[in-house]
């Protein structure tokens, strides 16, 4: 099965869970994953805060690759308030994010001598930067859809997480999730049970 | 030719947006009457839907309504896409201030724009019973500022710790703020639960915390109070033989485009927002009305108006969290009246919480890339101070081409031409923008210094919110087309309805203000039909 064949399975099952499990719920395991799980996690390991732990780089990375499953194409896009544009959602990008993978584990073979997952941390983060360096044009995370490569598609997806925002005000905001309007006068409480910020 | 549908009803609805809503809903209750309501677009997706539509939105960005359009309909000119069952006010923010005393007298006080025929003490009534059949929370304002004849139904939705310490900014810059009401429930209300800060309000509240019209369609539907035919795109009015009384509505029913339906009513209500209704007027340009319906005045489609805004992002020495309830604001009502020392120029201002500037990027300032931990560091470093987002809706007064007309060049996919829109300032709008736009950035600037803060960013957005107009409410049959009760003066069983109707788009958000119009015109086309005991 190629990947785009599998991407196709997965997204037909994927779309029989109800969408609403999908929503800020990070916890979830794949049924399977469209790319490369080892390399997957090693690229998260370089994008993502070490913060996180190893468990949570790797339920990051997991909820990365359901919400890739899930996916719809060409979907409309929500419309504002004083346009009549209608427009669509980019195309999968999995095809060419399962390149870039691709192109990382060459390129670390190729400048170091073993597979992208054996590599050090520094090492990664030097070839990941080669590889979206030229990508970066300015300073703004891009719609995790619109990536123009797989580390910025997994960092802007993770950025835009409930949990980025608690991380990093150290706080439980918990951003657009149901929360009790009793609770909204009150400074939200530092995170685990930290000094928060 | 195939032979028409017919369908007879004696209030004939046309168009399902929130005024229709609620006025069909008020009709209902009072007055023994047959109500059919006529929609172009298709029903909505239901509450126990919208958990999912809204994680699709939240995850993708997909539209959380689809099928809220009806493709071809594009207009040339500003237009928010939305044909379907409870219209706009499916996506709406559920923001529902009052307009002020000042918007209904401009002439009077200022020498400029057009009064209404009407006055905000006998408007007053109406917004109430709007704020108490949508269920709107709110805080009561001083009394000075905010007039008004009852408390609000509801509680105020209270202050995130960030709105508490914004409020004492505006305190601090000498400036009154309070709690913007909401037509979201603070407690449980009309079998709907109390908001849980999902922040999605708009585009889609996943809960049923903030109202939505087709709650009332649902709940009408149920109980067999009116007919609601969707899909069914009404083409132009046709007068009765002899008179000046409308005598039927011809329609299209987009799953049979071929065979045509015929409403025939006793009274007809237009209820098609600022497009859709001066719109099926023109159209319905005949040889006794070479103008179209309603338009011997030729003011049809004339005098559209809205408001613009200026905006600021404010970054002030503040322990803001960004999410605690993003779409909630405070508002102030201090800038409704011109000062003594002021050439003309009324605005109102709101506060929100922001990220702006103080959201995770890929660069540092030196341009070095940012991944992993060096990402976290920079952002957590830039969120020691907060954001407020700063606006100010200031009140445009419209020229009489400010205007819709058809567009020859451009059809609907039934063949019939498209509205073009075209905004434009009156006289004394035209001369006051530059001295208008500069005295409210000095306001923000004030503010700044006030909260030892500094501007990031501040613009002016083009855009007039809120627009309305186009069939436009006087006692004058010369100088409108309707009366204060949406009546039209060329003839006696047509009514237009909220936003079309006002004659100015006063400088708030307009969306109360067009429901209470419509339920005050409720009254006067329910007193055709028989009271209920």
């Amino acid at each position: 099965m190629t990947p785009f064949d599998r991407r196709k399975f997965v997204a037909t099952v994927a779309g029989a869970v109800p969408a609403a499990s999908l929503a800020g719920n990070i916890r979830t395991q794949p049924l399977t994953s469209i790319f490369d799980r080892g390399l997957l996690l090693a690229l998260g390991e370089v994008v993502l805060p070490s913060e996180l732990g190893s468990h949570g780089v790797e339920r990051v990375v997991t909820a990365f690759d359901r919400w890739l499953q899930a996916y719809r194409p060409g979907a409309e896009r929500d419309h504002g308030y004083g346009t009549g544009k209608i427009e669509h959602l980019p195309e999968d990008p999995t095809e060419q994010w399962t390149a870039q993978l691709t192109a990382l584990e060459e390129a670390a073979r190729r400048q170091e001598m073993k597979a992208f997952t054996d590599t050090s941390l520094v090492a990664r983060q030097r070839l990941v930067t080669e590889e979206i360096e030229n990508l970066v044009s300015d300073e703004r995370l891009p719609h995790p859809t619109a990536a123009p490569h797989v580390a910025l598609g997994l960092l802007a997806y993770f950025y835009s997480t409930p949990e980025a925002a608690d991380l990093c005000y150290r706080a439980v905001i918990g951003k657009e999730t149901c929360r009790s309007l009793d609770q909204a006068p009150s400074k939200p409480k530092p995170l685990g049970g930290g000094g928060g910020r | 030719m195939t032979r028409p549908r017919v369908v007879e009803t004696d209030i004939c609805i046309i168009g399902s947006g929130i005024t229709a809503a609620l006025l069909a809903e008020k009709i209902a209750k009072e007055r023994v009457a047959r109500m059919v309501v006529v929609e172009a677009g298709d029903h909505v997706v239901p509450l126990e839907r919208r958990p999912a539509r809204r994680a699709r939105f939240v995850q993708y960005e997909e539209n959380p309504w689809p099928s809220d359009h009806i493709d071809g309909m594009e207009v040339d000119g500003i237009q928010s896409r939305s044909m379907c069952v409870g219209g706009l006010a499916m996506h709406w923010g559920g923001v529902t201030p009052r307009f002020s005393p000042e918007d209904f007298r401009v002439e009077t006080l200022y020498g400029v724009g057009a009064d209404w025929p009407l006055t905000y003490d006998d408007l007053d009534p109406y917004f109430q019973e709007a704020e108490e059949r949508m269920g709107v929370a709110g805080a009561q304002g001083p009394p000075e500022l905010d007039p008004r004849g009852k408390p609000y139904p509801l509680p105020a939705l209270p202050l995130s710790y960030n709105l508490e310490q914004l409020y004492a900014w505006g305190a601090s810059a000498g400036i009154p703020f309070w709690s913007q009401p909401s037509a979201k429930n603070s407690i449980a209300y009309d079998g709907r639960p109390p908001c849980c800060r999902n922040d999605t309000c708009s585009p889609i509240c996943p809960i049923g915390a903030k109202y939505s019209p087709d709650f009332t369609w649902n709940a009408l539907r149920a109980a067999g109070k009116v007919d609601l035919l969707t899909r069914t795109v009404v083409r132009r009015l046709e007068l009765a033989a002899g008179s000046d009384r409308i005598e039927r509505a011809i329609a299209l029913d987009r799953d049979r485009p071929d065979q045509p339906v015929e409403f025939r009513a006793k009274t007809f209500v237009v209820a098609g927002g600022y497009v859709w209704s001066a719109h099926l007027l023109l159209l319905s340009a005949s040889d006794r009305v070479p103008q179209g319906i309603a338009n011997r005045s030729g003011l049809v489609g004339k005098y559209l108006n809205g408001h613009r805004s200026v905006s600021a992002y404010i970054d002030l020495p503040l322990d803001i969290y960004p999410g605690m309830n993003a779409q909630h604001s405070l508002v102030t009502k201090k800038f409704m009246r011109p000062g003594p020392l002021d050439r003309y120029i009324r605005h109102d201002l709101r506060i929100w919480e922001s990220s702006f500037g103080k959201q995770p990027r890929l660069r540092d300032e030196d341009g070095h890339l940012l991944l992993g931990d060096a990402m976290m560091r920079d952002w957590r470093a830039r969120t020691r101070r907060g954001t407020a987002r700063v606006r100010a809706y200031y009140d445009v007064l419209p020229a009489r081409n400010s205007e819709l007309t058809l567009d020859r060049t451009r059809r609907t996919p039934w063949g019939d031409p498209l509205p073009r829109l075209q905004f434009r300032d009156g006289e004394a709008s035209a001369a006051l923008r530059g001295h208008t736009e500069q005295r409210i950035r000095d306001l923000f600037g004030e503010m700044a210094r006030a909260g030892n803060g500094k501007i990031l960013w501040m613009g002016v957005n083009e855009f007039q919110d809120h627009p309305a107009g186009g069939c436009r409410m006087g006692s004058d049959p010369a100088t409108s087309v309707c009366d204060s009760y949406g009546r039209t003066h060329d003839h006696e069983n047509l009514f237009v309805v909220g936003a079309p109707t006002m004659p100015t788009g006063g400088c708030a958000n307009g969306t109360l203000t067009f429901v209470a119009l419509g339920l005050r015109s409720a009254i006067a086309i329910g007193e055709a039909f028989p009271a209920r005991e």
